[in-house]
């Protein structure tokens, strides 16, 4: 029994290592966390115990989380029409694997949101720091200038054979989202 | 944090009340079962957090929970000097748990709010 715990200890440290996606790698954490706790019940110290699975498992989990949501998140909602099919389905995959490629390129977390909202209410409502459009196929891009990762996204795109459209929005200096 | 699901709302809401009993719990229990004040504290310092997690509301009341956390400590420590400066044999075992039970709870409450300042200021105020 506790050879087992000790084994799928050190099986979710090295996960944890491992994984490219830092939010696994957080819960990977956590689950580490928990079974040390339950390894210290084991080795009769429920004190301990319960320590370790309060700030190990649960504080700071939720604080890395939090973390990595203020700092490291790069925000990007896809819009698509109702009538998707097998090749708009295609687009999508294609464009989210481009996405997680160039987030992995930059240290930035991806977090990609399929709406059915229009760009135009996206862009008004919702704090991004990347609005998709897919129209038929043809993808447009909203993008900040100001923010210098756009250049970036643009080298990634003309990489990857997507027919893709950029319209670069300009945002008033010193506004503090995210 | 904007958009929170109806799901985690509900069960989290159901969840709260649990949270604060059995952080009570283990703070009443600390010098007979295992736990105590940090843990319990601990737990109860969660509760602030769940609390973030389904509502909006960023209203906290971070200079009363600093002043709290301070003189508490004073506290904690004024009463452990008194007790050690008392302590002899005439003491019986009902002082000696009513002492553990106190400290318990004032090191609960202490940990409790330290935890909550830590976590909050780390939330709302630190950015980029």
């Amino acid at each position: 029994m506790l050879n087992i715990f000790l084994v799928m200890t050190i099986v979710f440290a090295i996960m944890a290592i491992q994984t490219g996606i830092l939010r696994h790698a957080v819960i990977y954490a956590g689950i580490y966390s928990l079974l040390c706790s339950f390894i210290y019940l084991l080795y009769k110290a429920p004190d301990v115990a319960i320590a370790e699975a309060v700030i190990g498992c649960t504080l700071s989990t939720v604080l890395y989380l939090v973390a990595i949501r203020k700092y490291k998140v790069y925000k990007v909602y896809y819009c698509y029409s109702e009538d998707t099919t097998k090749k708009k389905h295609d687009i999508i995959n294609k464009t989210r694997h481009t996405l997680t490629n160039f987030s992995l390129s930059i240290e930035l977390e991806l977090d990609f949101i399929l709406s059915k909202n229009t760009a135009a209410q996206m862009i008004t409502h919702s704090s991004y720091d990347l609005v998709i459009e897919q129209n038929q196929n043809q993808l447009t891009i909203f993008g900040d200038v100001t923010n210098y990762h756009f250049e970036e996204v643009k080298r990634w795109f003309t990489d990857s054979n997507l027919t893709v459209e950029y319209c670069p929005l300009f945002c008033e200096i010193g506004d503090d989202r995210g | 944090m904007e958009g929170t699901s109806f799901l985690l709302k509900r069960t989290m809401g159901a969840a709260y009340t649990f949270i604060i009993i059995f952080g009570i719990y283990i703070i009443y229990n600390g010098h007979i079962s295992p736990g105590g004040g940090f843990q319990g504290g601990a737990i109860l310092a969660s509760v602030f957090i769940v609390h973030y997690l389904i509502t909006e509301d960023k209203s906290i009341r971070f200079a009363f929970l600093t002043l709290l956390e301070k003189i508490l400590y004073f506290t904690i420590v004024c009463f452990s000097i008194f007790f050690v400066l008392y302590n002899n044999d005439r003491l019986s075992m009902e002082a000696k748990t009513m002492y553990l039970l106190i400290m318990n709870i004032l090191i609960g409450i202490k940990v409790c709010c330290g935890l909550s300042v830590v976590f909050f200021r780390f939330v709302l105020f630190e950015s980029r």
